[in-house]
This record gives structure tokens, C-alpha cells and sequence, in this order.
């Protein structure tokens, strides 16, 4: 392994990799409960409805019984979602429901999501827009 | 192990769209079932015009039938064919809410209003006499179960229908505002036959969605 170049160690950032860094700081404030793909679907459809039943989920998503489990029992304790039992005529039914909390988290992931997107990235050697 | 790739936002959008048009069937769509209620309201409202009093006790029974047959197709369709996928409540705006409300007042309050009538009259509790009021007490019950404007009429029309046909009688149609029966039984099968065509669209989009999420993304 050869040692780093201590000209280049020590020499001042680019202005390149100043403005990269800036443009990819917002990456560190991504909500991690909403940035895992499966919570994130499961958010997604949610914020579409009034509630949704756990087959209506699993339909869409794809995911296994426990995976959906495992997911919104997160959802539900970080305060997103809201949990309800009932009965469907004589077969018990668990039914969703994304929280005022959970709509906002949702809301700014995908407009963070946006901004770091390439179509709204700034030309190469200008700064971003804060 | 490849990682599992993330949900775009063009792929949310999607869920998004398709979460919509679905949950679109535990409310006001019908599908089919509209299409059947508009159906056998036309049938009826020509019936009642058409054919000759008193009605044949087949006729009668049969068109006694009308709504309750509706009403148990309706639901059934709805539970085991639209809502295959799950059930999904869409967010239902206040207005269309309140309009809800005011329709089963009115309901409850015409079914209070004929029924005391009746109970008034000193006759005899015949079988048709009996089959009227049931009719009429069944309607605040389904009302609940018309989700929108034009099931609310056909479906109020169909039980009205059944309540005078099982006491022997018929519609005669002479007033100008029966016009409104069949104008919304055609709405009704109209908006029937675009929300099948909408679910048959919504069900492909959600097996083509199906293929390109991530699957077990966890």
C-alpha cells in the first residue's frame, strides 16, 4: 500500500469536492425509518388512503406476512402509524393508518429526496442554493 | 448479494396512483354491481309503465326481488371481486359526507313518516300489507349501503317498487320528475361500466408494479 501524497493530504478541498460535499450534506438528515425500501412502500401506500387492511399491503408490496409485520410494528412505534384490530364479519382484520407524524416524515423524506436528485443538482463549479 | 434496489419516486407515484384508483371500491364504485342496479331499475321503471294492474303474484314477487338481489350482488362483488387485493378505505371529503348524512336523515325520515301512516290505519294485517311495511322499514338500513348519488336514487326507487308491488300495485309514471329513475339508472350503469374498465387498468398496473419493486426489500 503506498502512503497518502502529504501535498495532497494537506492541501485545501477543491472547490469541487466542497460543493459535492454541500450538495450531499442533506443525505445525513434522511429520516432512516422512512429510507428502508420496504417501509418506505409501505408509507407510500398508505398516504393514499384513509386506512388500508394488512392483505391490501401485502398485495401491493409484495412482502411476506412477517416482513410486513416486522415493518409496521417499527412504523408503529416510531409514531407513523396507527394500529387497528377488528373483525371483518367473522375473520379478524388488522387495518392501517399513517399518523399526522408519519405523513410529515414522509412528506419531507421525498422533498430531501428531490432536492438531492441529478435533475435538480447545480452546474458543475457553481455552489448550491441554500 | 446484490442490494435490493430502492423505490424511485416516479415508482412511489405509481403505488400511489394505483393505492387510489383501488381504494376507490370500498367507497363510491361499484363496478358491475352499478351496472346490475341500472339495469333492473330501467326493467322496472318500464314495468311499472307498461304492463297491466293488478300485477301477477309472479311479477310481483319477482320485482319484490329486484333490490335485494341488487344489494347482494352489489356487495358481494365488491368484497370478493374488487377487494380481492385487500381492503383499502379511501379518504372520504366532507361535503360527499355530509350529503351522506342528510340522504339517511331523509330516509329515515320518510320510512318514520310512511310507517306511522300505515300503523294509523285500522285494516287488517294482510300478507301484502305486512311486505309493504318490511319495505319500507328496510330502507334506512340500506341506504347506508348507496354510496353515491345514483345508487342512492336507484336504490330508493327499487325499494319503493318492491313495497308497492308486494301490496298489489304498480307506478303509473304520469309525473314528469319519474323521469329521474331511469336517467339515473343509465348514469349508474354508465359510471358502473367506467369503474370496472378503471379496476381492470388499476389491477394490471399493480401485477406490472408487483415485478418491478423490490422484492423483500428488508
Amino acid at each position: 500500500m503506498t502512503p497518502p501524497d502529504k501535498t495532497t493530504a494537506n492541501a485545501p478541498p477543491s472547490r469541487l469536492t466542497t460543493n459535492t460535499a454541500a450538495r450531499l450534506r442533506p443525505i445525513l438528515d434522511l429520516d432512516r425509518m422512512v429510507h428502508e425500501p420496504a417501509r418506505l412502500m409501505i408509507l407510500s401506500v398508505l398516504a393514499s388512503a384513509e386506512s388500508v387492511e394488512f392483505k391490501f399491503l401485502e398485495s401491493l408490496t409484495g412482502l411476506t406476512k412477517g416482513n410486513l409485520s416486522s415493518h409496521t410494528a417499527k412504523l408503529e412505534s416510531a409514531g407513523y402509524v396507527k394500529v387497528h384490530k377488528s373483525f371483518r364479519g367473522r375473520t379478524p382484520s388488522t387495518s392501517f393508518q399513517l399518523t399526522p407524524r408519519g405523513l410529515k416524515a414522509l412528506t419531507d423524506y421525498r422533498q430531501l429526496l428531490q432536492t438531492l436528485s441529478p435533475s435538480n443538482a447545480p452546474p458543475a463549479g457553481k455552489p448550491p442554493r441554500t | 448479494m446484490d442490494a435490493a434496489p430502492r423505490p424511485t419516486l416516479p415508482l412511489l407515484d405509481a403505488l400511489n396512483a394505483v393505492t387510489r384508483d383501488l381504494s376507490k371500491f370500498a367507497g363510491s364504485a361499484a363496478g358491475l354491481g352499478s351496472v346490475l342496479g341500472g339495469a333492473l331499475c330501467l326493467v322496472a321503471y318500464l314495468a311499472h309503465g307498461l304492463l297491466p294492474a293488478p300485477l301477477p303474484p309472479a311479477a310481483r314477487l319477482t320485482f319484490a326481488a329486484f333490490p335485494l338481489a341488487w344489494i347482494a350482488v352489489k356487495e358481494t362483488l365488491r368484497r370478493r371481486y374488487y377487494q380481492r387485493f385487500g381492503l383499502a378505505v379511501p379518504p372520504v371529503p366532507r361535503t360527499d359526507r355530509a350529503v351522506g348524512i342528510f340522504c339517511l336523515i331523509v330516509t329515515c325520515a320518510v320510512s318514520a313518516g310512511v310507517t306511522a301512516t300505515v300503523l294509523a290505519v285500522n285494516r287488517p294485517w294482510t300478507v301484502e300489507r305486512v311486505g309493504y311495511l318490511a319495505f319500507v322499514l328496510l330502507l334506512p338500513p340500506c341506504a347506508l349501503l348507496f354510496r353515491s348519488a345514483e345508487e342512492f336514487i336507484v336504490g330508493v326507487f327499487l325499494l319503493c317498487q318492491a313495497a308497492v308491488c308486494v301490496a298489489g300495485h304498480r307506478y303509473a309514471f304520469t309525473e314528469t320528475y319519474t323521469i329521474l329513475f331511469p336517467i339515473a339508472s343509465v348514469g349508474l350503469i354508465a359510471a358502473g361500466v367506467h369503474q370496472h374498465r378503471l379496476f381492470l387498468a388499476a389491477r394490471k398496473r399493480l401485477l406490472d408494479l408487483r415485478a418491478r419493486l423490490p422484492q423483500e426489500a428488508a
